[in-house]
C-alpha cells in the first residue's frame, strides 16, 4: 500500500520532469551558441496550442472512425511551430542584434495573447481548444505508464550530450558560444550555426508544448505552460549549462513539484514553500554556495 | 454562435454596428467560457434564455473572458455599451462589480457566488455544502474501497465548503470510510491546471480511492481526464459490499475498458460539479455502456442566469439576495441516461429522504463559511 504511494510519487515527479527536461535541452542548444532563450515559456505554450489543435482537426476530418496518427501529426506540428517561434527570436537576435531578453519577452507575451485568438476563430472560447479523441498510447506498467514523449525526453538527454560534445556541430556550437570571433576567424559561420541552434531549441520547446497539452491530456488550457518555461531556464542554470546536469536539475525541480502537488490542501507543508526550495537552490548556485555555474563566456552578445 | 463572435468583435473594436432591443454581457471568471462547469453552466443558462427570445427579440451579447484582475475592465467595457444586464459568475469578480455597479446605475447586474449589495445588483450565493452532502453520501453508498478522494481548485473557504459539506455526506453513509482532500493550488491559476489536478488524483487513486469528486473549475478535466483513461482499478484486499457490485454486474462494458482492465478491475468514478458532468464519463459515446460520470453536484447557475435574462426582458428584474439549497432546487445532484443504470432505486429512495431531511431541518450540513 505504501510502497503504491510512493511510485506513484515517482511516477508523477517523472511525468512533472518531462516538459521542463525538453525545455532546458532546448534552451541548452541555444544558450551554448550564445543566444539566451528566455522565450522557451512561450515555446512551450505555442507547442502545446500546435499540438492539439492540429491533432483535432485532422481528426475532425475522420469523424466516428480512430485516427491513431493523428496526435503524432500534433506532435509534429508543435516541433514545426517551435521551430519556427525560435527562427522569429533568432532573426530578431541574430540578424537584427536586438536585446535577446526583449526578444524572448516579447514572444511570451505574445503567447498569451495569440492563442486566445486562434481559439476564439477555432472553438468560440478563448481558453479551452477542443479535447481530442485520439490520445498518444501510453507504455509501460502499472504506475509506470507514460506516453511515448516521457521517454523521448529521457533519450534525449545521451543524444544532446552526443551532438555536443562528440561532433564537430556540437563543437561549433560551444565555440561560437564561448569566443564567436575565434570561432569566426576559423571559418565557422557563427550566425548559421546560432540560428541552428536557436531553432533547434523551438524543436525541442515544442515537444515539450506537446506533451502538457495531448502527452499528459487532452487539449489545450490557456496558459497551461505555468511558468515551466522559466523553471527549466533555472534548471538550465542549476545544471550548469550540461545535460547531465540539466537532467539532475529538471529532476530534482519535477521531484519539487510531485511532493508540493501531492501536499496540495495538506496541513503539512505549504506546498508553495515546497515549490519554492528549487528557485532557492538556483539561487544558491548562482551566488557560488554550491559549487559555481559558469554560463557561455558569449551568452547575450549579439556577433 | 457566429452572431456572438460577431458581437464579441464588435466589443474589442468598440463600435456599436447594429440596432437592438436589449445588450447583455456576461463576464466569465477564471477557467473560461467553455470550462465544462461553473462558467459553462452560466453561459448554458444565458444561452437558452436567448434562444427562447430569439425571433421576439434582437439581443446583443457581448462576452468577455479574462482573469479576476481584468474583470472589472470587462464589466465597464460591456457596461458602456448600454448593456441592460451583466452577469458576473465568480467570487472573484465582486469587488470589481461593486464598483461597476456604482458607476452605472442603470445597468442590472448579477453576482453568482457572492453578495455585493446594490439597488442594481442580484446576489444568488448556493448552499454547495448541501450539495456536496448529497453527491457525498451517494460516493459513501457506493465506495467498494471505502476510500474517497475530493479535488478542490484554489484552497479558499468557498471550497472548503464543498469539502465539508461532501465529507460529512461521506460519513453519513458509511461511517468508517475514508476521505482524501487535496487542492490544486492557492492561486488564480488553481482553475486553470488540469495537469496538477489529474496528478492529484493520480495520487488518491494510488491510496485507494475509487471515487473522486471535484470542485476545481476548469481544472476539474484533469480528474475526469484520469478517471476516463484509467478506467479501473484492481482491488487490493476486501472490498466493500455496496449496492454497487451489483448494478454493476448489469452494465456491459466498453471493448476498450474489457481490454484494459481485464475481470478482476473495479471501476472508477468521477463526481462532477457545478453542470451535469455526468456524459464526460462517456468514453466510448454510447451511453448504455459503463460510464465513469457517477453523478454531479449541481448547482443551478444556469436558472439564475436564464432567469436574470428573463426578468430583464420583461422588465421585473428585482435587485436583492438569493441563497438556494437543496429546498429551493438551488443544488441537486444528477441524473439523467448516462448513470441512471448506476444509481439504484433504493439508493434514490434514500436520497429522497435525505433531501426531505435537510429541507425539514433534520439533517444540519456545516457551512463551512459560517464557521
Amino acid at each position: 500500500m505504501e510502497s503504491i504511494v510512493l511510485l506513484t510519487l515517482v511516477a508523477s515527479a517523472l511525468r512533472a520532469t518531462t516538459p521542463l527536461l525538453f525545455a532546458a535541452l532546448g534552451g541548452l542548444f541555444s544558450e551554448r551558441s550564445g543566444i539566451v532563450n528566455i522565450a522557451l515559456e512561450g515555446i512551450l505554450l505555442f507547442g502545446a496550442l500546435a499540438a492539439a489543435v492540429t491533432a483535432y482537426l485532422v481528426e475532425s476530418q475522420f469523424p466516428g472512425q480512430p485516427v491513431p496518427w493523428a496526435p503524432w501529426l500534433g506532435v509534429l506540428a508543435a516541433m514545426l511551430t517551435g521551430g519556427l517561434i525560435a527562427w522569429i527570436h533568432a532573426v530578431v537576435s541574430i540578424r537584427y542584434k536586438a536585446d535577446q531578453i526583449i526578444s524572448g519577452t516579447a514572444i511570451n507575451l505574445m503567447a498569451v495573447g495569440i492563442p486566445a485568438v486562434i481559439l476564439m476563430g477555432l472553438f468560440d472560447n478563448s481558453t479551452n481548444s477542443a479535447g481530442i479523441r485520439n490520445r498518444l498510447p501510453q507504455w509501460g506498467e502499472g504506475v509506470f505508464q507514460f506516453s511515448p514523449l516521457v521517454y523521448l525526453a529521457f533519450l534525449l538527454v545521451p543524444i544532446v550530450w552526443f551532438v555536443l560534445f562528440r561532433t564537430p556541430f556540437g563543437l561549433r556550437i560551444r565555440a561560437v558560444g564561448e569566443h564567436p570571433h575565434a570561432a569566426g576567424s576559423v571559418g565557422i559561420s557563427v550566425q548559421r550555426v546560432r540560428y541552428t541552434a536557436v531553432i533547434l531549441s523551438g524543436v525541442l520547446g515544442g515537444l515539450g508544448g506537446a506533451y502538457l497539452s495531448i502527452g499528459n491530456f487532452n487539449h489545450f488550457v490557456a496558459e497551461m505552460a505555468a511558468g515551466r518555461g522559466f523553471i527549466a531556464l533555472a534548471a538550465l542554470i542549476f545544471g550548469k549549462w550540461h545535460p547531465l546536469g540539466v537532467l539532475g536539475a529538471t529532476l530534482l525541480f519535477g521531484a519539487f513539484e510531485a511532493v508540493a502537488t501531492s501536499l496540495g490542501g495538506g496541513n503539512i507543508l505549504p506546498p508553495s514553500l515546497v515549490e519554492s526550495i528549487p528557485f532557492l537552490l538556483t539561487m544558491a548556485v548562482l551566488a557560488g554556495f554550491i559549487g559555481r555555474a559558469v554560463a557561455p563566456k558569449a551568452l547575450g552578445d549579439p556577433y | 454562435m457566429k452572431k456572438v463572435l460577431a458581437a464579441t468583435l464588435v466589443l474589442t473594436l468598440g463600435v456599436a454596428a447594429f440596432a437592438q432591443d436589449f445588450v447583455m454581457g456576461i463576464v466569465f471568471d477564471a477557467g473560461g467560457k467553455f470550462d465544462g462547469s461553473f462558467n459553462e453552466g452560466t453561459w448554458r443558462g444565458m444561452e437558452r434564455a436567448l434562444q427562447e427570445l430569439e425571433g421576439e427579440y434582437e439581443i446583443e451579447v457581448l462576452e468577455f473572458e479574462g482573469t479576476p484582475d481584468t474583470a472589472g475592465e470587462g464589466q465597464r467595457r460591456i457596461a458602456s455599451q448600454g448593456a441592460e444586464l451583466i452577469v458576473a459568475p465568480g467570487f472573484a469578480q465582486a469587488g470589481a462589480l461593486a464598483n461597476t455597479s456604482r458607476e452605472f446605475p442603470d445597468t442590472n447586474f448579477v453576482m453568482i457566488d457572492e453578495i455585493v449589495e446594490g439597488d442594481n445588483i442580484r446576489s444568488y450565493t448556493f448552499k454547495d455544502h448541501e450539495g456536496s452532502f448529497l453527491v457525498g453520501y451517494i460516493a459513501g453508498k457506493m465506495s467498494q474501497t471505502g476510500v474517497v478522494g475530493f479535488v478542490g481548485g484554489m484552497d479558499i473557504p468557498l471550497i472548503r465548503n464543498f469539502n465539508t459539506g461532501y465529507e460529512e455526506g461521506v460519513l453519513a453513509a458509511c461511517e468508517d470510510c475514508q476521505v482524501i482532500s487535496n487542492y490544486v493550488g492557492t492561486t488564480d491559476t488553481a482553475w486553470n491546471d488540469p495537469t496538477r489536478a489529474k496528478e492529484l488524483a493520480t495520487n488518491q487513486h494510488a491510496q485507494g480511492a475509487d471515487i473522486i469528486y471535484h470542485a476545481a473549475g476548469g481544472s476539474g478535466r484533469g480528474v475526469i481526464d484520469f478517471v476516463n483513461e484509467t478506467m479501473c482499478y484492481q482491488p487490493r484486499g476486501e472490498l466493500r459490499t455496496t449496492p454497487l457490485a451489483d448494478v454493476l454486474t448489469e452494465i456491459p462494458r466498453s471493448p476498450e475498458y474489457e481490454n484494459r482492465c481485464g475481470p478482476e478491475s473495479q471501476p472508477l468514478f468521477f463526481i462532477g460539479v457545478d453542470s451535469n458532468q455526468n456524459f464526460e464519463g462517456d468514453t466510448d459515446n454510447n451511453p448504455e455502456t459503463l460510464n465513469h460520470g457517477l453523478t454531479s453536484m449541481m448547482k443551478r447557475v444556469d436558472v439564475a442566469a436564464y432567469e436574470a435574462v428573463m426578468d430583464v426582458v420583461n422588465d421585473e428584474f428585482e435587485a436583492g439576495v438569493f441563497n438556494l439549497g437543496v429546498a429551493e432546487g438551488g443544488v441537486s445532484f444528477a441524473l439523467d441516461e448516462y448513470n441512471e443504470a448506476l444509481l439504484p432505486e433504493s439508493l434514490l429512495q434514500e436520497l429522497e429522504d435525505v433531501q426531505q431531511q435537510i429541507i425539514d431541518g433534520e439533517i444540519e450540513v456545516t457551512d463551512y463559511r459560517e464557521l
